[in-house]
Formats: structure tokens, C-alpha cells, sequence
């Protein structure tokens, strides 16, 4: 299988105190692969791993060695924001850049990294991702207000358009729906299942519904470490492991 | 009970606000009283003439109050790169355990009285720009441009890098408290799209803009207005050239300082120095209006 | 892989502009203190403990002679503008901030911005205003006080009162309007009238309060240009009668600028000396600040 993430055994630990521990894991391309767990199991901070994003905290050790789409994501010779170019995120808390009009949010990216040479090459980027993001209808007009301006579903399909602009090969999303409404979610997750088409969607979820609605592969974690991957519908009918299904069923804790 | 609903007892703390408000208006009405007989014999004349002859009672200020917009803004610019250089390091790069003692140093500094920092100026820094920069720079032939430094190295370029001195600690908290204070899942989603260090701050910088006009116009407020550390150091010496800073000069506030105490002995030298404090009050309502509407509280 | 070259290049000028600017902001700092302590203690410990005592000595002498004049004057100054200042800052702020009817709130709001303001003002400017309002005033005034000259220990107090007052006044009104509305209707729903409730919140503020005291107090100690037509000046201890208020004194501020500016090498050492009493009493206040917040 052609996989696009390997990560091998992988530990991380904050200020001394182990998060990660012992790791492992492919993913393939162009699916939606949910990591779902517990809250503190790890879940956020193997994401954060991935785009090196963890590199902006202080205390922070990892060990192990991760893979995407060929390129080496902690040799030392790795530039960081190489790979986060390679890397798309969309984050909790919806968080375009508040002062910024919409156009420019979505720009921000192709823009520093030189993707277009026109502002015409620009223009189509930017329409190309708002149409994926399912946002283009509805801001095609006011495309120059601050992007502060949009209600949050709005704006945390704009932080999808965002990291669509850069065509990453990779998606990472940190629980995108946890602060939006359930019509906002719904909408989210419709466009989810869309985008396995063009990139590798990575989905951390402590909903364990909701990846079931969207995944095709599961990952579930629990205290730091991986205990059970598979197709999602193999997960969530036949678990092997107890924890998972105490999970899935919501008996849990 | 009865008495009280009356007498509200808490009608009479407005007195204190009456106080501080009467202040205010009285420093305002004395600066205008007092520079009335001058605006009346020459007008607006002491602003663009450069003349300062007590003995003719002939007063034109025109060269303190250039000396005045000089400094503050030369000051401004230096102040401004090391205030945002040394925020940017502070939020950005120093690690967290030499934090404390950054901070606490920069917040001390800024409680330094200002004379403190004219004495220095006076004996320290003075002897170093003039050996240093100003000697140096006037060799090479800037000298037609900014004039030759006196032994004792005051100058109006001086006073500028002083005021700077001053100033920064202060401008470059503001700044700091705000690039601290940007959210981290806006810096997260910054760095995510692939950004480098040096674009992130940049666009943070972009992102705080507000802030460093406030900082900008305080600095500012407070290069014009600072008058012990100035005079101590600007050289006190009518220069009608005052955009040759490597000369010495005056600005108001230390052309106040220093002519006061000729001034009872002048029937319009007295109401000479208050216009030019009018002045001085006029650019620092400016500032405060320009504060007040696009500024954010310090 | 041109790009990221050009991109490591910006990184690492971007670097080195910064570090510069961190070091040229901290470096003056380190130089004024090392330099103060140092030439500052060797005078002080020259003349001890007379240097506390002692009027200057005469000017060109191989003696230092003393700051007592104007240590006395920082003193008395201090503590009468403090004494009449605080209670008419903290008042006001309690009154703005509890404000409730509309002349009130206007009253509050007024003040409020008049202050802030002020805040702003030079304080050349402010001294020279008191100043002339003394002149104007001092023949009304000379009808009851016949010594009294505008040059004096009344316009020092007057004018520190000004410089300062502003600032005292919107920390503390910052903090009261700070406190969350569901405590403050606490305190209210207790039956407590408006009086005894600021008096609650102020308690529940001490820490904001002490520190704009302290605050307070070091700029009225840094305060020179305010000085320079009020409070004016002297080498010499004014002789302690009812005439005290209405006589120029001296402060140490004002002994570091006049000293310094002397020409002469003793009393240049004297500037040095009192400059470093000065950066001494404000790193105390600084520290007390400190201590004061980290309490809460």
C-alpha cells in the first residue's frame, strides 16, 4: 500500500513528562484517517508532530522518525517549513488572521511561498480553494472584508480554504468542529469526505461518531499510545480490543 | 437614615474631582493669560523668526522649537528600531529564564528619573558620540550637512540618542506586552501555512500596528516634553542651523529651563516663554487627541 | 533551492538586527547604573555620614561637603504633596468609578479625561503654569503671608501634586473598574451604602492601590523640571519657621542638575552622589512595587 505518513516509533515528551511513547503508524493516500481517544491520550500532540508545529514550544523532545510524502520531517537538515508547506492545518478554535480581508487569508499561503507568478495564477488559486471549502458562494462578493467579519463555520471553512491554497499532500485537522454549531459541523464534515480527493485528510476527533461518519481508517489511541488501527468499519463492528469498544459504544470512563 | 438621604455623604468626594478638574483648566488658562501680551504684539512672528534679543525685547523662537521637532524626531527613529528590535527578541527568541531580569531591568530603567540620565548623558554619553560618531562622521566630509561637534560633545544629536535611550524601555513594553498577547493559535496557524520565522513576524508586527503607533505617539509626547536630561545635554546655545545636529542647540522645554531666570528682569520675556510653552502644550494635546482615537490604553 | 537560500539570508540579518537592537537597548541601561553606583558610592562613602547632612561645599574646594539641603527638601516636598494628593486621587477615582446618577457620571467621565490628558502634559509646562499662577496670585497672597515669594516650598508641593496626581488617580480607577460587576453587587446587595462599599473595594484592591502609592511617590522623588520655577532650589537649609511653605528648597533632583551642570569637580561629585541616593530610593520603590503586586 502507498502510504503517505509513516510515522516509526515515535516519542514525545513536554517539560520532562512523556506524551508519546512508542508510536507507529502508515497512512495512506487520499483517504480521511480519523485518530480518535480520551482527551490527553495524545491524540493533538501526535498531529502537532507531524507539521513540526510542536517546534514552537519550549521543552519539547522527540525521538523517532516520521515520513510525509518522502520527506524526512525531523532530520536535522530538514528545514521546518518545508514540511509545513507539504502540511495543511486547520486548527480547534477557527483562526484566520483576524485583521486580514478573506482574500488575503487565502492568499497569505501562495503568496510567501511563491506558489503563482500572476495575480490572475493567484485569483484562480484562491477561487480554486474557496470552491473547495464550499465557501466561494457565499463570500464571492465581500471577498475584501476582514475575515472577522464571517460567523465561525464560515470562518473555519476559510482556515480549510487556507491550507487548501498551498495544495498541501497532507490535511491535518485538530477536532475543526469541537467550537461550531451542529448545522456548522454537519457542513464541515460533508466537506470533509469531499476533500479526500485531493489531499490526505488526518482527522483528530474525540467524537466517536464522527468518525465513524466520515473515515475510512481509524486509529485509536489511549494513554500515549496506539491500541487498535483498521478500516473504520471493521473498527466499529468488530473491535479487538476492550478499551476500543468501551469507546465507540460510550461507556467509557 | 432620614439625614442621610440628604446629605448624600458620597456627593461630597466629588469635590476631588473638582479639584483635579480645576487643575487642569487653571494650567491651561494661565498658559493662555500669560502668553497673551506677546501674541498680541507680534502674533504668530515668534514661531517663524529666529531672533533672541532681551535687551530689544525682540523674541522669535523659531530655532528651540525646530531644536524641539528635531530631537523628538530623531529620537523617534532610533527609539523605534531598538524598541521594536529588543520587543521582537524578548517575545521571540529569549528563553524563558532570562525573561525575568530583561523585564525587571527595562521596568526599572524606565523609573529612572530623567535627571539621573542627564547627568549621564552629560559625562558619559556625550564624551563617547563626540569621539566616537560625531568626530569621525564630520572628518568625512558630512560636516557642510551636520556641522562640528563641540569638545564637550553636546549636541542636539545628543540629546536625540538620549531621549531614544529614554524612551525605549518604555515603547518597547508596549510592544512586547502586545506581541505577547497575540493568541497562539494565530501564531500556530501562521507557522502551519509554511511561514519562516522572520514572515511570521513580520506579519505579527503587521497584526500590532495599533500598538506601535501608541508607542510611537507616546514616545514622541514624551521625547518633546522631557526638559532636565535634555538641557543637560543639548548644549543650550542659539542655533539658528538646528538641522545640524552635531551642533549644540536648544530645544522649549530646555530654552525654559535655562532662560527662566533672566526672565523677570524682561517685561516680555516672561510671556515669550510661556507662548513657546503654549506651543509645547498644543503638540502634546495632538498627540493625546491622535492617542485617544487610534491609540489603545498603555 | 534558490529560495530557501534567500530566505536563510533574511533569517539570519533579520537575527542580527534584532540581537543588536535587544543589546543597544540594554546596554546604556547597564552603563548609567554602573556608572552611577560606582562613582556615586565612593563619593557618598567620601563624606559619611556627613554627606547626608552637609550643605556643599564651597565651589572649586578639595572638600565635597554635603546633599543635606536637599535631601531635607526632596523630603518635606515629598511628603506634603503625597499627604494632600493621595486622598483627592483615590476620592476622585472612588467617585468615578461609583458614579451612578447622570451629573455624576458626566462629572466622572470629565475628570476622567481632563486627567488623562494631563497625564500627557510636559511637566516643564505644568511647573511653569503653577508658576505663573503664583505670581498672579502672590499680591492676594501677600495680604495674608507677607514672606511669601512664588519661588517656594507651596508651588513645589503644588506642582508635584499636579505631575502626579493624574496617574494615581487612573491606576486606582483602572482598578476599581477592573473588579468584576458580580462582586461589586455583592457588596451592595449586603446593604451597604455607596461610601462603605468603595470603602470595601478599595480594601479588596490594596495591592493595586499600595502600588500606585509607590508609583506615586517614585515620580514625585524623580520630579526635577516641575521644580525649576516652584519649589526653585538652594543650597542651604531654609530656617525652620512658620515661613517654611513659602521659601524656595532644594531637592536632590534639582542638586543633580545644577551640580552637575557646575563646572565645578566637587560639586559635579555631589551630582553624582545625589544621583545615586536617587537611582537608591527608586529601585527600593521599584522593588516595593514589585513585592506589593506579586502579593495579591
Amino acid at each position: 500500500m502507498d502510504s503517505v505518513v509513516q510515522i516509526r516509533d515515535l516519542w514525545v515528551s513536554i517539560g520532562g513528562r512523556s506524551i508519546l511513547r512508542g508510536v507507529n503508524l502508515e497512512i495512506p493516500r487520499n483517504v480521511v484517517f480519523a485518530i480518535m481517544g480520551p482527551s490527553g491520550s495524545g491524540k493533538s500532540t501526535l498531529l502537532r508532530s507531524l507539521n513540526r508545529i510542536l517546534d514552537l514550544y519550549e521543552g519539547v523532545s522527540v525521538k523517532g522518525q516520521i515520513l510525509i510524502d518522502g520527506v524526512d520531517v525531523y532530520n536535522s537538515k530538514t528545514d521546518p517549513s518545508e514540511v509545513r508547506r507539504l502540511v495543511g492545518m486547520v486548527f480547534q478554535i477557527p483562526n484566520p488572521i483576524p485583521n486580514m480581508s478573506i482574500y488575503d487569508n487565502v492568499a497569505l499561503g501562495p503568496r510567501i511561498n511563491k506558489l503563482v507568478r500572476s495575480r490572475w495564477e493567484l485569483d484562480n488559486l484562491v477561487r480554486w480553494a474557496l470552491e473547495k471549502a464550499y465557501l466561494w458562494d457565499e463570500v464571492k462578493d465581500r471577498l475584501h472584508l476582514p475575515a472577522s467579519k464571517l460567523s465561525g463555520g464560515q470562518q473555519q471553512r476559510l482556515c480549510i480554504a487556507r491550507a487548501l491554497a498551498m495544495k498541501p499532500k497532507v490535511l491535518l485537522m485538530d477536532e475543526p468542529t469541537s467550537n461550531l454549531d451542529p448545522v456548522a459541523s454537519a457542513k464541515i464534515e460533508e466537506l470533509i469526505v469531499e476533500l479526500k480527493r485531493d489531499v490526505t485528510v488526518v482527522l483528530v476527533t474525540h467524537n466517536s461518531f464522527q468518525a465513524s461518519r466520515v473515515s475510512d481508517y481509524v486509529a485509536f489511541m489511549y494513554d500515549g499510545q496506539i491500541l487498535e488501527v483498521g478500516p473504520t468499519g471493521q473498527i466499529f463492528t468488530r473491535p479487538k480490543n476492550k478499551l476500543t469498544e468501551k469507546y465507540i459504544t460510550g461507556r467509557f470512563g | 437614615m432620614r439625614i442621610r438621604r440628604f446629605l448624600d455623604v458620597f456627593t461630597i468626594v466629588s469635590l476631588a474631582n473638582s479639584i483635579l478638574i480645576l487643575s487642569v483648566v487653571l494650567v491651561s488658562l494661565v498658559l493662555v493669560v500669560e502668553s497673551l501680551p506677546i501674541i498680541a504684539r507680534d502674533g504668530l512672528l515668534p514661531l517663524v523668526t529666529s531672533i533672541w534679543n532681551p535687551v530689544k525685547e525682540e523674541y522669535g523662537f523659531l530655532f528651540a522649537l525646530g531644536g524641539s521637532l528635531v530631537t523628538a524626531s530623531l529620537a523617534l527613529v532610533f527609539s523605534l528600531a531598538l524598541s521594536i528590535g529588543s520587543a521582537v527578541m524578548y517575545a521571540e527568541f529569549l528563553p524563558r529564564r532570562f525573561r525575568v531580569i530583561v523585564k525587571n531591568l527595562m521596568d526599572l530603567a524606565a523609573s529612572i528619573p530623567s535627571v539621573v540620565y542627564g547627568l549621564w548623558g552629560l559625562k558619559v554619553l556625550s564624551p563617547v558620540l563626540r569621539t566616537y560618531i560625531m568626530e569621525p562622521l564630520s572628518e568625512l566630509g558630512l560636516s557642510q550637512f551636520v556641522g562640528r561637534p563641540t569638545p564637550a560633545g553636546t549636541s542636539i544629536f545628543t540629546a536625540s540618542i538620549l531621549l531614544a535611550i529614554m524612551v525605549t524601555p518604555l515603547a518597547s513594553a508596549i510592544i512586547r506586552e502586545r506581541l505577547l498577547a497575540i493568541p497562539s493559535h494565530i501564531r500556530e496557524a501562521l507557522y502551519s501555512l509554511g511561514l519562516t520565522k522572520v514572515e511570521v513576524i513580520t506579519l505579527e508586527l503587521k497584526y500590532i500596528k495599533r500598538s506601535i503607533l501608541t508607542a510611537t505617539a507616546v514616545s514622541y509626547g514624551r521625547a518633546v516634553g522631557e526638559t532636565a536630561a535634555v538641557a543637560m545635554v543639548v548644549g543650550n546655545v542659539i542655533n539658528l542651523e538646528f538641522f545640524k545636529v552635531f551642533k549644540p542647540g536648544y530645544t522649549i522645554s530646555s530654552l525654559i529651563a535655562d532662560q527662566y531666570p533672566n526672565a523677570e528682569a524682561y517685561y516680555f520675556m516672561k510671556h515669550a516663554l510661556f507662548y513657546s510653552a503654549l506651543v509645547m502644550f498644543f503638540v502634546s494635546l495632538a498627540i493625546n487627541i491622535v492617542l485617544l482615537k487610534f491609540g489603545e490604553r498603555v | 533551492m534558490k529560495p530557501l537560500m534567500l530566505r536563510k539570508i533574511r533569517s539570519l540579518t533579520m537575527l542580527a538586527l534584532i540581537s543588536t537592537a535587544f543589546a543597544l537597548t540594554l546596554l546604556p541601561v547597564l552603563s548609567l547604573i554602573g556608572t552611577v553606583v560606582y562613582n556615586g558610592m565612593s563619593v557618598v562613602f567620601r563624606n559619611f555620614p556627613g554627606i547626608f547632612f552637609d550643605i556643599p561645599a564651597a565651589p572649586g574646594s578639595s572638600e565635597v561637603g554635603g546633599i543635606g539641603p536637599h535631601l531635607l527638601g526632596t523630603m518635606l516636598l515629598v511628603a506634603l504633596a503625597m499627604a494632600i494628593g493621595t486622598p483627592i486621587s483615590i476620592l476622585a477615582a472612588v467617585f468615578t468609578a461609583e458614579a451612578i446618577k447622570s451629573w455624576e457620571r458626566n462629572l466622572g467621565r470629565l475628570t476622567r479625561l481632563l486627567t488623562h490628558m494631563m497625564i500627557e502634559f510636559p511637566t516643564i509646562v505644568v511647573g511653569l503654569a503653577v508658576y505663573g499662577l503664583m505670581t498672579t496670585l502672590a499680591p492676594y497672597i501677600r495680604a495674608l503671608i507677607p514672606g511669601f515669594r512664588p519661588f517656594s516650598l507651596l508651588s513645589g508641593v503644588i506642582a508635584l501634586i499636579m505631575v502626579s496626581a493624574p496617574y494615581m488617580y487612573a491606576q486606582v480607577e483602572d482598578g476599581l473598574k477592573s473588579i468584576p460587576q458580580h462582586i461589586r453587587e455583592a457588596v451592595y446587595s449586603l446593604g451597604a451604602g455607596r461610601v462603605l462599599t468603595s470603602y470595601v473595594l478599595l480594601r479588596y484592591l490594596k495591592s493595586t492601590v499600595y502600588a500606585a502609592i509607590s508609583i506615586s511617590l517614585a515620580r514625585m522623588i524623580s520630579e526635577t523640571a516641575a521644580l525649576f520655577f516652584t519649589a526653585f532650589g538652594s543650597n542651604v537649609y531654609p530656617p525652620l519657621d512658620s515661613n517654611l511653605l513659602f521659601r524656595p528648597v532644594g531637592s536632590l533632583t534639582l542638586a543633580v542638575y545644577t551640580l552637575g551642570l557646575s563646572g565645578y569637580e566637587n560639586w559635579v561629585e555631589l551630582s553624582w552622589a545625589a544621583s545615586f541616593i536617587l537611582l537608591m530610593l527608586c529601585l527600593a520603590l521599584f522593588a516595593l512595587s514589585k513585592v506589593v503586586i506579586r502579593g495579591e
